[in-house]
């Protein structure tokens, strides 16, 4: 095999190595619905804090798998103190009629990510179930479930 | 009604909304009357929420100190901001949740990742 040859072979294999890892990315996010979050998101940047989002899809997530896996149930008093206190966390200086309409967001939000992760879930419910379940048994983390 | 009603109305309506998979004994404790003030009150909030949400460009209830992070007509590509902490793992900013490989929900890299 002459230099040409090796330079050749040596581009081909980087360029199936490349090819390679960029499939293996998208395939991390295969079953994402991308432009469902987008959209639910997009609207309502800015109402919580960074904290306060994840909190809110956490309790979406919790209750998505609840609804999709056996042996998980959702801890409804973690839920009402965690939603309860996201809601409180709010602008001092809101009309009442504000107040309420950011409420109400924020349980849109949350019923709309909950509906995501209950989609993206039974797209591949036996991986998504087998994750929660070892989430659950997991004694450091915090989750929502009973 | 006051403030602190109804938040407790709310997180009350919110927390029974999310854990619809339990059996609903709370919402027997709620009678009829009081129950159609608050549908009435809580169905305006829910069509301003609604109608709001496909406005986006009037919020009134931003966090204090909230900076928009990415230029306004521009949330391609902060949505689309995704890093990995560990292999097998990526976690989305916008979205405030991190995946796993194949595509399920990682929670402990979601709390880990966002702080909750």
């Amino acid at each position: 095999m002459n230099m040409m040859n090796i330079l050749r072979s040596t581009f081909a294999a980087l360029a199936i190595g490349f090819a390679a890892t960029a499939a293996h990315a998208q395939a991390a996010d295969d079953f994402r619905i991308d432009d469902a979050w987008k959209a639910a998101l997009e609207g309502n940047e800015g109402i919580l804090t960074n904290k306060q989002q994840a909190v809110v899809t956490g309790i979406a997530y919790a209750a998505a798998a609840a609804l999709l896996c056996d042996g998980i149930d959702i801890d409804a008093d973690k839920v009402a103190a965690a939603t309860t206190a996201v809601l409180a966390d709010g602008p001092k200086d809101l009309t009442d009629e504000e107040e309420l309409e950011r409420y109400t967001n924020i349980m849109l939000m949350a019923g709309t990510a909950k509906g995501i992760l209950l989609a993206e879930g039974a797209l591949h419910k036996a991986d998504f179930c087998a994750n929660a379940t070892k989430e659950k048994a997991d004694d450091q983390a915090a989750t929502f479930w009973k | 009604m006051t403030h602190f009603g109804k938040l407790i109305l709310v997180g009350f309506a919110s927390a029974a909304m999310l854990v619809a998979a339990e059996p609903a004994a709370q919402a027997k404790t709620i009678g009829p009357t009081a129950a159609a003030i608050v549908g009435g009150v809580a169905g305006l909030a829910v069509g301003a929420a609604i109608a709001d949400s496909a406005n986006r460009n009037k919020k009134k209830y931003y966090y204090n100190g909230y900076q928009q992070p990415y230029v306004p007509g521009q949330y391609d590509p902060y949505f689309n901001q995704a890093y990995s902490p560990v292999a097998g793992v990526v976690c989305y900013p916008a979205q405030r949740l991190c995946y796993n490989n194949g595509g399920s929900v990682n929670g402990t890299w979601t709390r880990r990742a966002f702080g909750y």
